[in-house]
């Protein structure tokens, strides 16, 4: 069944002083999707949450949620939206509890039970009673979170959210992602510029450089598109192997024993016939994808970006 | 405006819950008793010590002058507060001493003559008033002697009611601290994006920080009253709270008891902090810089302000500026000190600028991003 429409972008741009940090950007989110918007620090990331979220003015283009137009709804939309942008800043003279119920003053069907469940779904149970001063970073990223889930909203945008958190974190935090959004219909947009993160979290991705939206997909795809179809060959004289290649023209590096050219899977059984045909000793062809960081840096790299 | 209702009691609960607005009412109870222990020290322990050891030297010389001392100091006189005598004149004397004064002001003010002063003849104006309405209503009789300007019944009830409250300016301060703290503070914080997030719009959440620290300013002005009027009492008694206090006001007169005068001064102080938070809150919202705000703010109150009354006995035109109009409380006790104003026009004109600083300043925090 097709999942409905959460959340539409069209035409989303920013422009700072002349510059455009944020240029033409359109996308669906879906209902129950954890979407994960990738990019270099700098690519534009934040900037785009910002509007979705409101903080900054959009220069050009429309966001509607659910078919209302944040232009005219923005207050009526934000009861359905839990953000966190940027860092996860907290009162550090309140306690994560008192933040907590402070912001419950916002949504009439917030209670103390559902302060305690929010307290208890991101693991805070123990330390909520204290200041917030003296939370670790992990800790500030948990509260953020479930002052960001208090509304029970349908709509979760997390600007970095693993910020700060040791691997087990990072790991609950994934699965309480997934949780909300398999079980509970939550279309969860999330920011990252750590891929690994995203491969593992999201249905989709997005990868933004430059303010441009350049690719956008499930992480299947997006991983397919970007690995690569090298393969390394193993052979008793990778020096001949290297010069028998690059004389027909092939792109080919060596390393070690190995050599490695591009060869798409349906093409290694004619090459290894090919190379047996010529003499060689061939030990084995391995496939090297290389990693979808290594690809993306790549694809970045060819427009003058960076990525961590 | 949606939801300013939650959004106040949200701002008040940050600012209880701060402990600096505890230590700042820890200041004030401690200063107000402070300054009338002083006070209290001064009057009622050091002079009269001090006025009998001179009085016991004197003697001591008298007698030394007596049995032939050479240096003549029979004589001596002793005046502790270094002050003349006032000239004693009834009533009615004080009345004509008045209306010859203001004719000649009125007659210098006429011809344009630089040393002719409006404020001056308004104040002559006004204390006449005051000596004509305590003669009509049978008062004071035109043969009785006016008593020294500094001559009350005394007492926490008058002493309130003159204005004299140790932390007036202490309180602005601590207001305008806390005006940075809320907006230029959470600015610099980051906690503002959590806050803009919520569903409320940015204009209910700029005037619910306005009114939350305005709220907190009068609480703060009510502790330092309190504190003034108990302390005050117990040390120099509470006087009469209903003995009359009568000011010459815009050419009339005001007649209230002492504690509904003291009430008036209340509430004319803190409309006059409704200025100065609303200037703090435009720079706020501009610099987003907490100590940058807190520097200027206090500059405008302290440094600004004063300079600019200064000016305005010599530049009428100073009194079309913001920078006059921070104290209308003073009417009630100093008379006019600028120009062409009264208490009415300061209200007036500082009421407009409140406004305009609150639209430009809900302007700049509804449009740019954070």
């Amino acid at each position: 069944m097709e999942k409905a429409v959460r959340l539409e972008i069209r035409g989303l741009g920013k422009t700072i002083q002349k510059r455009e940090i944020v240029k033409d950007l359109s996308l669906d989110l879906y209902e129950g999707e954890v979407f994960g918007l990738i990019g270099p620090n700098g690519a534009g990331k934040t900037t785009t949450i910002k509007m979705l979220a409101g903080l900054s003015a959009k220069t050009t283009g429309e966001i509607r949620y659910e078919g209302l137009s944040t232009d005219e709804h923005f207050e009526e939309i934000r009861e359905h939206i839990g953000c966190i942008v940027e860092n996860p800043d907290l009162y550090d003279y309140l306690s994560g509890w008192d933040q907590l119920k402070l912001y419950a003053g916002f949504y009439p069907n917030v209670d103390d039970q559902r302060i305690r469940e929010v307290v208890s779904l991101v693991k805070m149970d123990q330390a909520i009673h204290k200041k917030t001063k003296v939370y670790s970073l992990g800790m500030k990223q948990r509260v953020a979170l479930a002052l960001a889930l208090l509304s029970e909203p349908s709509l979760l945008i997390l600007d970095e959210p693993t910020n700060g958190l040791d691997p087990q974190g990072i790991r609950e935090m994934r699965l309480l992602l997934r949780d909300l959004a398999e079980n509970h219909g939550v279309t969860v947009l999330v920011s990252s510029h750590i891929l690994g993160e995203m491969e593992a979290l999201c249905d989709r991705v997005g990868l933004i450089h430059k303010g441009e939206l350049l690719k956008v997909g499930r992480v299947s795809e997006i991983a397919s598109q970007l690995r690569k179809n090298d393969v390394m060959i193993l052979t008793s004289d990778p020096a001949k192997l290297y010069t028998y290649f690059s004389e027909r023209g092939v792109g080919v590096t060596r390393q070690q024993d190995y050599v490695r050219i591009a060869c798409d899977r349906e093409n290694i059984n004619p090459l290894l016939q090919e190379l047996i045909g010529a003499g060689f000793q061939i030990y084995a062809i391995e496939p090297d994808h290389g990693s979808l960081e290594e690809s993306f840096v790549e694809i970045i790299g060819e427009k003058g970006g960076e990525i961590q | 405006m949606n939801r300013l209702g939650t959004i106040f009691r949200i701002e008040s609960t940050k600012i209880r819950k701060r402990r600096l607005s505890l230590v700042f009412m820890i200041i004030l109870v401690a200063v107000g008793i402070a300054v009338n222990s002083a006070m209290w020290y001064v009057e009622k322990v050091l002079l009269p010590d001090l006025q009998n050891r001179m009085e016991q030297s004197a003697s001591e010389a008298g007698e030394a002058g007596d049995t032939g001392g050479a240096n003549g100091g029979g004589d001596v006189t002793v005046d502790v507060f270094g002050e003349e005598p006032a000239p004693e004149i009834t009533y009615a004397e004080y009345k004509q001493e008045l209306e010859s004064q203001i004719t000649s002001a009125k007659a210098a003010l006429d011809r344009n003559d630089p040393t002719a002063s409006d404020r001056s003849y308004r104040n002559l104006l006004d204390d006449l008033a005051v000596v004509d309405y305590k003669l009509e209503k049978g008062l004071v009789s035109a043969d009785e002697i006016v008593p020294p300007a500094s001559s009350t019944s005394g007492g926490a009830w008058q002493q309130l009611a003159s204005g004299s409250t140790t932390s007036g300016q202490m309180v602005l301060t601590f207001a305008i601290v806390f005006m940075a703290i809320v907006m230029a503070g959470e600015f610099e914080k980051g906690t503002m994006k959590s806050l803009v997030i919520r569903p409320v719009s940015r204009s209910a959440i700029f005037y619910a920080k306005y009114l939350a620290v305005f709220v907190f300013a009068l609480f703060l002005q009510g502790i330092n009253y309190l504190v003034n009027l108990v302390s005050s009492g117990i040390l120099f008694g509470f006087g009469n709270p209903t003995e009359p206090v009568i000011i010459g006001l815009m050419g009339g007169v005001v007649h209230l008891p002492a504690w509904g005068f003291g009430l008036l001064f209340y509430v004319v102080e803190v409309l006059g902090m409704l200025l100065p938070l609303a200037i703090t809150l435009l720079i706020a919202v501009a610099t987003r810089a907490n100590a940058g705000t807190i520097a200027i703010s206090l500059l405008i109150v302290y440094l600004i302000n004063p300079v600019a009354e200064q000016l305005g006995g010599f530049m009428p035109g100073i009194r079309f500026t913001p920078f006059v109009h921070m104290n209308p409380e003073l009417y009630l006790v100093q008379g006019i000190r600028i120009d062409y104003t009264n208490i009415v026009f300061t209200i007036v004109a500082a009421l407009l600028y409140t406004l305009a600083c609150l639209l430009s300043a809900q302007f700049i925090f509804k449009k740019r991003d954070i």
